[in-house]
């Protein structure tokens, strides 16, 4: 029987370029291979671009390149395929993929073609007494934090959660060993067709989807809404509302944030005329970032808010949809001339 | 056509919960159980197609102890046509791989032209039972889908995936198929009382390792390859430092970067003229890469 070896991590790109978790999680793999004296390889689907250095750099020893025609961009089905043959063919001690939509489509796929354990979303990978993997996850409305080993399944598996490792460079300079195989996956592996990708249309979008949203709130008022629709379509952003939103009919409830309506964590939350009470930001306190208009520098919202705006909105939305008009004409002329 | 769901119980995480002194198992007592809001997503779709194509049968089925019955009720009563409740003591403590396996022998031999399993569950929310279970049976595994159409006479199917940023990804795949279906993508209907009564009366079919032909060493703890060692209070994780605001002093972003970025928020107050306001928002929302490109 082979002895398993290696720790693999599998590199995510979004749109050709090389995603941040694929750093994030080479860096957990690096900490972990130095303590456990295994080799760190970066499996590459595809073709290898310009972040050959930047393996190196965030610490791998090798870079694996599966390539097939199959593999020009992500294909759920051929990178599950190629994954799991070679790692059949040649067993690693640990596997680690990024917690993202990817990772969490083929990682249990793998997984169960391999037969092995998987631990989904760590927030933490260690090790135990034994060296074994002690992958760290949390469940039930995240109150209960469990850690789960898998003592003799080889590989171990793990998708990491997104920013729960800070992607680390080494000190010193290193170069990777290069290895190009051609991956194990043909089209007779593929069955599902792509048809195409439906573009989002944030004015029919489920609020809880948006990433980013304009909340109108009683300061609003019925004559400003057409306003808030503008400030949305330039940030390219979903419109919602406070309870008093919906219930003056302003929008509808499928629109509403709070207690009773949606919770959302959008990566912008623009609250334009909101109080801020407690029934409201129970559904937005998580966003990226919360940027709040109001005309009383005392409104609850104002503290938590990540920048709070005292203004008025009659005054200030005009202005600001001005400015958000003129910045897009700046980086399409500007985006013209470079191309003349 | 004939259409399995698989259903489960998740905890009711609005409830407090209660964690165990050394023991690394959540014990039941005191928990409230609901369906998994996505499976009943999944057993809406189900009635549609049965709505749409003619003789259909649907096939709701769960693994778990004896209080799953209740939710395969809740199946039937949403039109499923059989309910099917797997479990033996032996069961208990199986991994998220040995749940799929057991799955996966239960529907073998139904052999079901539609698998249709809830994305995840609300409370551990793994997410890696579908795409095991789907390996495990050699089906076609089609991820957080929006929505399905079924062509029985092509035998294929047409979904709608999620995808990140609100869009959409349209795929095509031949049956037989197992599909992962994304919460709040429909609305369940409410059964009418006629359905509940007619629940109330079909059986509900039981199948143990005898009836699944499963050996000891292929089920519960030792046939795992995963374990729980530890179980306890989650630990408040500070936030990921976020990058630097250019409106705080040098000495307020140093005090960010050597605390990690804390969860604990210092909020900017901004005034001016609308249009500095406006100039100073849009330059920060530049900053973060949050103007639409």
């Amino acid at each position: 029987m082979v002895e398993a070896k290696g720790i693999w991590v599998v590199a995510e790109y979004e749109s050709g370029t090389l995603a941040e978790i694929s750093l994030e999680v080479l860096s957990q793999g690096r900490a972990l291979a130095d303590r456990v004296g295994q080799e760190l390889s970066v499996l590459v689907l595809g073709e290898l671009g310009e972040e050959a250095g930047t393996f190196s750099q965030y610490g791998a020893d090798s870079i694996c390149v599966l390539e097939s025609p199959c593999l020009t961009s992500f294909n759920a089905e051929a990178y599950t395929i190629a994954i799991a043959r070679q790692a059949v063919a040649a067993p690693p001690w640990a596997l680690l993929m990024g917690a993202t939509p990817q990772g969490q489509e083929i990682a249990p796929r793998v997984a169960a073609r391999l037969r092995v354990g998987l631990v989904a979303d760590c927030v933490k990978v260690d090790l135990d007494s034994q060296q074994h993997l002690l992958m760290t996850r949390t469940a039930y409305g995240s109150k209960v934090e469990y850690a789960v080993t898998i003592p003799e399944a080889r590989p171990q598996m793990a998708t990491i959660q997104p920013g729960t490792v800070r992607a680390k460079k080494l000190p010193a300079a290193k170069t990777a060993k290069l290895v190009r195989q051609p991956a194990q996956v043909g089209t007779e592996d593929i069955r599902i067709a792509h048809l195409g990708i439906i573009p989002a249309n944030m004015k029919t979008l489920d609020i809880a989807e948006a990433e980013a949203i304009v909340c109108a709130g009683r300061g609003v008022g019925k004559d400003q809404l057409a306003q808030m629709e503008d400030l949305a379509e330039c940030l390219g952003a979903a419109v919602a509302g406070s309870r008093v939103a919906v219930d003056e009919g302003w929008l509808p409830w499928s629109r509403q944030i709070g207690l009773t309506g949606k919770t959302v964590v959008p990566r912008l939350m623009l609250s334009c005329g909101i109080s801020g009470a407690t029934q409201h930001t129970a559904g937005m306190k998580d966003s990226s970032l919360i940027v709040a208009i109001n005309k009383d520098r005392g409104a609850p919202i104002m503290k938590l808010a990540d920048v709070a705006i005292q203004a008025d909105l009659r005054e200030l939305l005009p202005a600001l949809i001005e400015e958000l008009r003129q910045a897009k004409a700046r980086q399409e002329s500007a985006g013209a001339a470079t191309q003349g | 056509m004939k259409i399995v769901v698989c259903m489960k119980q998740v905890v009711d995480t609005i409830t407090p919960i209660k964690l165990p002194p050394s023991v690394p198992a959540l014990p039941e007592e005191g928990l409230n159980f609901v369906v998994n809001e996505a499976d009943l997503n999944a057993l809406e779709e189900a009635a549609r197609v049965k709505d749409a194509i003619p003789g259909t049968e649907v096939f709701a089925v769960s693994l778990g102890p004896l209080r799953i019955e209740k939710a395969l009720r809740a199946g039937l009563a949403m039109g499923s046509d059989h309910a099917i409740h797997l479990w033996d003591e032996t069961f208990a403590n199986s991994d998220a791989l040995v749940r799929a396996q057991i799955l996966a022998k239960a529907l073998a031999g139904l052999k079901p032209d539609l698998v249709l399993c809830g994305s995840r569950s609300e409370d551990e929310k793994e997410g890696i039972i579908p795409g095991m279970l789907a390996e495990l049976l050699g089906l076609v595994y089609i991820s957080a889908v929006s929505s399905l159409k079924i062509s029985a006479e092509e035998r294929s199917i047409q979904a709608q995936r999620k995808l990140e940023h609100g869009n959409r990804e349209l795929v095509q795949a031949p049956l037989p198929a197992l599909l992962a279906i994304e919460p709040g993508i429909n609305n369940p209907r409410f059964p009418s009382v006629h359905a509940r009564l007619r629940a109330r009366r079909l059986q509900v079919e039981h199948l143990g390792m005898k009836e699944l032909g499963l050996t000891d060493n292929e089920v519960g703890k030792s046939a795992s390859p995963s374990t729980v060692v530890k179980l306890g209070k989650a630990r408040v994780r500070p936030k990921k430092a976020f990058t630097m605001d250019s409106s705080l002093s040098p000495e307020e972003r140093l005090k960010m970067l050597h605390s990690g970025g804390t969860e604990e928020k210092k909020t900017v107050v901004w005034e001016g003229t609308p249009q500095e306001l406006s100039r100073r928002l849009v330059e920060l929302l530049a900053e973060r890469d949050m103007l639409p490109h």
